[in-house]
Order: C-alpha cells, then sequence, then structure tokens
C-alpha cells in the first residue's frame, strides 16, 4: 500500500473512496450556539424535497379521469403506501398516513438523488437516520403511553412465559426494544454508505487501470448502479414498514 | 512496528470475519438447494430455517466489522 | 397486495411485513445491533457503578438472547402466511 500510494497520488489527486462522503460547509451560520450551517448535506435535503414537492406537482397539476403516465406513476405511490399502511395497522392508521407517505417519498428521494455523480447522499450519515428513527421510536412509545396509560408497561411481559423466567425475559424485551431504534438507524445508513463505497472503489479501479482491463470494472458498476436504485427503494420500503409496525405495536399492543 | 500500521493490519485481520461468512453461506444455500430438489413440498418449511440460518452467518460477518470499527476507533 | 378496492382489507391488521429480499437485509443487522446494544448498556452500567468486567459479560449475553429472540419472532410472523 505505502510504496504504490505515491505513484497512485501522483496520478490523480483524489483516490479517496470515502471522499465523497465529507461534509462541508458551504456557509457558515451560527444560531444560539447551534451550529446551522448550511452545508452540501443540508443542500442535498433541500434538492430531495424539492424533486418530490417538484413531482407530485406535475404528476396532480391538471388531474384527469383518465391519468397519464406521470398521474399514473403518482397515484401508484400514493396507492403503494396507502396499502401499507392498511396492511399493517388498519383503520386507526390512518392519521399517521400523511407522515408516512413524507417520510417514504423523502428517503426514497434522498437515496435516489445521492446516484447523482458529484451528488452528496445524505442518508449515508448516521446522524441523519438516526434523527429519524429516534423521532419514530421515541413518538409511537409516547403515543402508546398516550393510548393505554401504565397498562403500556406491559408490553414489556411477554405472554405465555413461566414467572420464574421473567428475571430473563425481561431485560431481554427491553433490550430488543432498545434495539429498534439503532438497528432501524443503522441499517439505512450502512446500506447507503456500503453501496456507494463499493462504487466508489470500483470506479477509482476503472480510471486506474489501462484500458483494456478498464471494461471489466466499468461494466460492474453499470450492472451495480442498477443493483443500487433497487436497494435504495427496499431500503426506504423497510423504513416504512416498520415504522408502520411501531406505531401498530403502540396502537394495538399484542 | 509503529502502532497505527499495527492497528491497520489488525483492522485488515479482523476483515477476514467475511471469508467465514462467505463459506457459510455457500454451505448454507447448496445444502438448501439440495434439501429442495429432493424434496421439493418441504420447501415453505425450509425457507424458515434457511432465513434464521442466513441471519446469523451474516452476523458473523457484521461481528468482524464491528470489532475492525472499535480497532479504527482505538487508532 | 390487492390496493385497489380502499375498503376490503380494512378488516383486521394482517402482520406480513416483507417479501424475501426485505427480509434478508433485516436479519443479519437486527442480530448483531441488539447485541451491541446489550454490550453497550452492560458497558454504561458498569462505567457508573465501577464493577468493571460483571455488567458487560452479564449484558452482552442478554444482548445476544434478545437478538436471536427477534430474529425468530422476524421470521416467524413473515415465512408462515407468505409464499416464498
Amino acid at each position: 500500500m505505502t510504496a504504490t500510494a505515491p505513484v497512485v497520488a501522483a496520478a490523480a489527486p483524489k483516490m479517496d473512496p470515502l471522499h465523497h462522503f465529507h461534509v462541508t460547509k458551504y456557509l457558515d451560520f451560527d444560531y444560539l450556539g447551534i451550529d446551522v450551517a448550511i452545508s452540501n448535506s443540508v443542500l442535498w435535503m433541500w434538492i430531495a424535497a424539492g424533486l418530490v414537492l417538484l413531482f407530485f406537482h406535475l404528476a396532480f397539476k391538471n388531474p384527469r379521469i383518465v391519468p397519464g403516465r406521470l398521474q399514473s406513476l403518482g397515484e401508484a405511490g400514493y396507492l403503494f403506501i396507502r396499502g401499507i399502511v392498511d396492511d399493517i395497522v388498519g383503520e386507526k392508521g390512518r392519521p399517521f398516513f400523511p407522515y408516512i407517505f413524507t417520510l417514504f417519498f423523502f428517503i426514497l428521494f434522498c437515496n435516489l438523488a445521492g446516484l447523482i455523480p458529484g451528488s452528496f447522499t445524505v442518508t449515508s450519515q448516521l446522524i441523519v437516520t438516526a434523527t429519524f428513527s429516534l423521532t419514530i421510536v421515541g413518538f409511537s412509545f409516547a403515543y402508546g403511553f398516550y393510548l393505554h396509560g401504565t397498562h403500556y408497561f406491559k408490553f414489556f411481559v411477554p405472554t405465555g412465559v413461566p414467572v420464574l423466567l421473567m428475571p430473563l425475559m425481561i431485560p431481554i424485551e427491553i433490550i430488543s426494544f432498545l434495539a429498534r431504534p439503532v438497528s432501524l438507524a443503522v441499517r439505512l445508513f450502512a446500506n447507503m454508505t456500503a453501496g456507494h463505497t463499493m462504487l466508489a472503489v470500483m470506479f477509482l479501479y476503472v480510471v486506474t487501470l489501462p484500458w483494456w482491463g478498464a471494461w471489466v470494472p466499468f461494466g460492474f458498476t453499470v450492472i451495480f448502479t442498477g443493483v443500487e436504485i433497487f436497494i435504495g427503494f427496499i431500503q426506504a420500503y423497510i423504513f416504512t414498514i416498520l415504522t408502520c409496525v411501531y406505531i401498530n405495536d403502540s396502537i394495538h399492543m399484542h | 512496528m509503529d502502532a497505527t500500521a499495527a492497528a491497520l493490519i489488525g483492522m485488515g485481520l479482523a476483515a477476514l470475519g467475511f471469508a467465514g461468512s462467505g463459506v457459510g453461506l455457500g454451505v448454507l444455500f447448496g445444502k438448501a438447494i439440495e434439501a429442495i430438489a429432493r424434496q421439493p413440498a418441504a420447501e415453505a418449511q425450509l425457507a424458515k430455517y434457511i432465513w434464521i440460518g442466513m441471519a446469523f452467518v451474516e452476523a458473523v460477518a457484521l461481528y468482524g466489522l464491528v470489532v475492525a470499527f472499535i480497532i479504527m476507533g482505538k487508532a | 397486495m390487492e390496493t385497489n378496492d380502499g375498503e376490503a382489507h380494512l378488516r383486521k391488521p394482517r402482520r406480513r411485513e416483507v417479501p424475501g429480499v426485505g427480509l434478508a437485509m433485516r436479519l443479519g443487522t437486527e442480530l448483531v445491533v441488539s447485541t451491541m446494544v446489550g454490550t453497550g448498556l452492560g458497558y454504561m452500567a458498569d462505567h457508573w457503578l465501577k464493577s468493571s468486567p460483571w455488567f458487560t459479560v452479564v449484558f452482552l449475553f442478554f444482548g445476544a438472547a434478545a437478538g436471536i429472540r427477534n430474529v425468530y419472532r422476524l421470521v416467524n410472523t413473515n415465512t408462515d402466511s407468505a409464499s416464498t
């Protein structure tokens, strides 16, 4: 590594596959001691949100009975999320439908916008996904407590277990509840980071190999970009599903 | 040896856990396909155990990754 | 997924959560993250009570058990009704 590194560095200056995860500040703001600088992360969040708004504005600008292409795509997205909410939570999940809809499309567009060369993947920052997941799990806990009162703590007591095993089972249940926000955040973060690092390493090989060898990693990147689009969709879908499952757990206690 | 270099080597060695995960996935899915080919009616029952086994095999690789990250934090 | 007739599937919630690929992506992290959370809790308890390795070791096993329980529950709820 150390022997060949100067040669590679001389050939092309930026050969760090983790380079595109660096947060750089464009405008530095400081509000009451809190850092609210406009970084590339913030910028791409705005771009993703703007793309969602633009997409649905264009899709439902002049709605018709027989939908056109864009309108049927928007309707399919709406029905997809509504199907998930109705399937998992049921009728009581209707008040949460707007939030879940927004969450799905925001995460989806963040994932997809991260695939544009030169862009920044917002969901590859652990703090972003942790904010989402802590909000969701904290809210579902508070909502369950609001609905069921202290009765909600029976959530941590599994049914059909002998009393003798309770000191063993209750810590396990508590740990598995505390693992929820962590696993939700880590899954999205790790999948996006790993996929994009993989793509970056392959592009690095495309640049460094001679022309007769470069087509192998190049072909791989073409295929892998398709896989990344699929993974971005699946991850947004899993995030949405798990949000519904957690809200359902706090509404209908098992 | 420099402490940082030793830590980097240790990170690489920790990532060797992925080899075990690869072997495990190969054995798991190879045997699963063999079993389904012998007894196609049992596929729905086998699927559950395939998923559980896959979780454990995948966890081996991720434990290696966690160890590598812990070493990176120390270095 | 029958999403076209709004009210037919409103009667009772079903617990079929994720199809194949999603399940595969969820299982591995579930196990590791539970273990990590358990170990982290034990480590913090040790740091707080100055009782060096005891809580870490005990909670490591609690975390591992929680991970296995999570995986088992996840697979059970997701493969029974779904035709894999």
